[in-house]
């Protein structure tokens, strides 16, 4: 028992409870290190020590994150800790994105340090690097080993109250905020190192690094509204009721396709919503409100349009990787094409 | 107004020193941020932009006035100018990394209207060029 | 072309019954002197004048202009042609420097386009001019005037006060204590001078966008220029004026245009590793049409020199940030290289986007500092000016200034802090 005191985050399954059949459990605490906080333990021996573990499972926190944020801050401030770690969470979406919802609440409510650890790619790293110290880690559990030396390094610097240098030499992954600094030349004497450097072939390091912006160009409006088919899609998460297609709540892996045929109005008997990023009240009490089928029908019979394309494609919009959102994309738009459909309306929260 | 091409121009304008009643003038209601979704909704219409959105030195939220100068397509040809989108766009994220200024009390009187004045003498020089008449300044 | 700048070092300013530089450094000033000129313009219903040295618990508030006191000394014409004097052409001889001192114009004007130069604490590391001896002109307009009639009597004022300031240092036996000299011939001796070196060249950008937004050249309004050639020296005596003060971080002063920090990195370098060619300007003006023929011809020139290598500097932000894309992405794609020196507005979290344009080929740029970051200016002695509209200056916002003189308000309202022509060594990084 010694130095600093550390409180542990993670899921249901490094905590040893279950797979993704335990994923629905609220968040509990344990005594002292569980699972991976063992490894941590070792790499803090002497420093500090790993006084308790929360667990929670990743899919109750995706459906009820306000709660289960609160719920983990009180349990990780029972332990009176100096400062947190959450994960490493490799590449586990809704893993990732709890541990960094975790480590930033952590750090604005109870005012600790704290680290994380995901794969570069994990959704959580985009949601949350402005304000966690994410630590980068390979995108699976083998990845451990070196995981928590880096994690661990880090947050006894944060510790002694040393100032972090810059992303790459302290190796945590780059936050994307703007910091000034004072160099020890002006501008302009840089500006011209540069522009040697340059024109010789030289490596050179720019001191800003341009945005790339993926345009999309807009395809041409519809001409003959009154002739068009129009498809109706939704990445607000609005399933059948009892979301067969098991759609995940945050960082969904798969979009679906449902017929419509048939069906008027998207009442509450037939549909739900499965989105774990907002409060489901309203879009449940009437999912119409965020996949309009309704008004689409009576558009449809006032001749506003010529068709409502029978077949609707959804899925959920939170925390999905670039990566993903593109390929559905992709996908959707070529079956549209397929279909003759002329637009498309796209509904989203 | 004569027109004197297959285009027109106008000037969307929320700045009242402008004079109502304008040919050629779109008055809107509201802050920049007002003036710059009208001018969405042109642009997304294939109108584009005669001059840049964005003020040199100004965050459009600590300004309380925007004009905007835009031309309409031509012809049938309504596909997106895909500059003036990104101009948009720009001007548009702009507005969201800016916090809206609050003109209120004396100063914040005088300070909108040397903000209605500024707009006026930094677009008059662009208004006139396209024939859109500005007033005299006084 | 060779110009010789004689510097006096300034060591202090004080008023004193005549205008001099004294033996121990401090410059004298005849106060009734001074304003006896200034108050010859019949635009100002009051001419106040107050000094402002390093480490003084002194804020100058709203600055309009800082400008470095010269005086030509041999060789054609007068410092800020076209402005008070002749347009004969400048930048040959001998000029007269007093440096280490500056000339700062404050006044209303607009309620915003306050500047602020705080000359200790905090604030005085962000401002170049905190570590000048300041002779500060606080000026009131006649009722009823022209807003533009205004602006440029308080424009010529500071011009004049510098010239003032300068000649009659000089006049009264103040020394130099260094001899700087530039000499830059004409471009077939430079191309056989150095025929191995790398041909660069500065494009100067100046933000033209109306009032309170313009730069002069010999007096012209420079957004109705096309891009054109400048000779280097020809900055040194003032041929480029400031007429624009909003935003006060990087609007570029008189005082830097005469001290232009891009030019002389080039001339330190010239025959060593570059071949300093010369210099374009060009304008920021507010149609699109313009910039792009801007740019085209701006570009064209440094064809038509066969330059190599570009430095880029821009002022001011918002749609200037769209000449120095579109500079950049036309020379880069006509085979010249580009390094762009810029400022950031990246929001007080330094999280949003930083220039309102990009371009791939934009791939070397000089960071001037992100003006969003907030600074808590601590309470001063004394305030030269008027605080009264910090509140909306730009950078300020409801509540900037609070009751007990102190104020939290963005870089972007101190005078000069991020000045695009890479001035200062302020600078940003990604965390």
């Amino acid at each position: 028992m010694s130095g600093y005191r550390i409180v542990h985050y993670m899921n249901q399954f490094f905590g040893g409870i279950g797979g993704e059949e335990s994923a629905g459990i609220k968040p509990e605490s344990r005594s002292g290190a569980v699972g991976p906080g063992m490894a941590f333990s070792k790499a803090l021996q002497g420093k500090a020590e790993i006084v308790g573990t929360v667990i929670c499972g990743d899919g109750y926190f995706a459906e009820n994150m306000d709660e289960a944020v609160e719920e983990v801050l009180r349990l990780i401030g029972e332990f009176k800790p100096d400062a947190v770690i959450t994960g490493p969470a490799f590449n586990a979406g809704r893993y990732g994105t709890a541990c960094g919802s975790v480590a930033d609440a952590v750090g604005k409510k109870l005012k600790l340090p704290v680290v994380s650890g995901m794969y570069q790619e994990n959704p959580g790293v985009d949601l949350y690097r402005k304000s966690v110290i994410i630590i980068p880690t390979s995108d699976n559990a083998r990845g451990i080993k070196d995981a928590v030396p880096a994690m661990t390094n880090i947050l006894l610097k944060l510790l002694s109250g040393e100032a972090l240098g810059d992303p790459r030499t302290e190796g945590y992954l780059e936050r994307g905020i703007r910091v000034n600094t004072f160099h020890p030349r002006s501008g302009a004497e840089r500006a011209v190192d540069m522009l040697v450097l340059k024109m010789r072939g030289e490596k050179f390091e720019t001191e800003y690094p341009m945005p790339v912006f993926d345009r999309v160009a807009p395809a041409d409006p519809i001409k003959d509204l009154k002739g068009a088919k129009i498809a109706l899609l939704t990445d607000g998460g609005i399933v059948p009721t009892g979301n067969p297609d098991r759609i995940e709540a945050s960082s969904a892996t798969k979009y679906a396709t449902y017929s419509f045929e048939g069906v008027r109005s998207a009442t509450s008997d037939l549909y739900q919503t499965a989105h774990g990023g907002y409060d489901p009240t309203y879009a449940n009490q009437n999912p119409n409100r965020v996949l309009p089928l309704d008004v689409l029908r009576d558009m449809e019979d006032e001749g506003v349009f010529a068709k409502l394309h029978e077949t609707w494609y959804t899925t959920v919009g939170n925390g999905t990787p670039v990566a993903n959102g593109k390929k559905f994309g992709s996908e959707i738009g070529a079956q549209l094409k397929k279909d003759g459909v002329d637009a498309v309306i796209l509904t989203s929260t | 107004m004569i027109q004197k091409t297959a285009s027109h121009v106008i000037c969307v304008t929320n700045n009242p020193d402008w004079g109502p009643g304008r040919d050629g003038f779109e008055y809107v209601d509201g802050g920049p941020w007002g003036v710059f979704k009208r001018a969405r909704d042109l642009v997304h219409g294939g109108w584009r932009f005669l001059a840049h959105p964005l003020y040199g030195n100004f965050n459009p939220m600590r300004h309380p006035y925007r004009t905007l100068l835009l031309e309409s397509p031509s012809g049938g040809d309504r596909s997106v100018d895909m500059e003036s989108f990104s101009m948009l766009e720009a001007a548009l994220e702009s507005c969201r990394a800016g916090m809206a200024k609050n003109y209120g009390g004396e100063s914040g009187e005088a300070a909108r209207r040397d903000f209605a004045k500024l707009d006026c003498e930094l677009m008059r020089d662009a208004l006139n060029r396209y024939c859109l008449w500005a007033p005299v300044i006084s | 072309m060779r110009l010789e700048l004689h510097r006096a070092r300034v060591k202090g300013i004080r008023w004193g019954s005549a205008t001099a530089l004294a033996g121990d450094g401090v410059l004298q000033v005849n106060r009734d002197e001074l304003l006896a000129l200034i108050r010859e313009d019949g635009r100002f219903a009051g001419v106040d004048a107050d000094l402002a040295s390093p480490g003084d618990r002194v804020r100058i508030v709203p600055v309009k202009d800082v400008v470095e006191p010269r005086c030509k000394i041999e060789g054609d014409g007068e410092v800020f042609p076209g402005m008070i004097g002749d347009v004969e052409t400048v930048g040959q001889g001998k000029t007269f420097v007093l440096d280490g001192a500056a000339v700062v114009t404050c006044g209303k004007i607009v309620g915003f386009q306050e500047g602020i130069i705080d000359m200790s604490g905090v604030g005085a590391e962000y401002t170049p001019y905190s570590v000048t001896f300041n002779l500060v002109l606080i000026f009131r307009p006649v009722d009823g005037i022209e807003i533009y009639e205004y602006e440029q009597a308080c424009r010529l004022a500071g011009l004049k006060a510098a010239l003032y300031l300068a000649r009659s240092a000089h006049e009264s036996g103040a020394a130099a204590d260094r001899v700087e000299t530039f000499e830059l011939p004409s471009v077939p001796e430079l191309l056989s001078a150095y025929p191995k070196l790398p041909r660069v060249a500065y494009l100067y950008q100046l933000q033209t966008q109306g009032l309170l937004h313009d730069t002069y050249v010999y007096g012209l309004d420079a957004k109705r220029l096309i891009a054109t050639i400048i000779h280097p020296n020809e900055t040194m005596d003032g041929a480029i004026v400031s007429g624009n003060c909003v935003s006060s971080c990087d609007k570029n002063s008189t005082f830097t245009h005469q001290n232009n920090p891009v030019i002389s990195a080039l001339y330190a370098r010239h025959g060593v590793d570059l071949n300093f060619v010369g210099v374009i300007i060009s304008n920021e003006n507010v149609t699109l049409i313009d910039k792009r023929r801007s740019s085209a011809y701006a570009v064209k020139l440094a064809r038509i020199l066969g330059i190599e290598g570009l430095v880029i500097s821009e002022e001011g932000f918002g749609n200037p940030d769209a000449d120095l894309i579109m500079n950049c992405h036309r020379a880069e794609i006509a085979g010249i290289r580009t390094v762009l020196i810029t400022d950031e507005y990246a929001g007080r979290d330094g999280a949003s986007q930083s220039l309102a344009d990009a371009t791939k080929e934009a791939d070397a740029v000089v960071s001037c500092g992100n003006a969003n970051m907030i600074v808590e200016l601590p309470k001063m002695d004394r305030v030269i000016g008027y605080t009264d509209y910090v509140d909306v200056i730009a950078g300020g916002f409801s509540g900037s200034l609070r009751a007990d003189g102190s104020i939290e308000v963005e870089l972007q309202a101190i005078t000069g802090a991020t000045c695009e022509l890479g001035f200062t060594r302020m600078g940003a990084k990604t965390l």
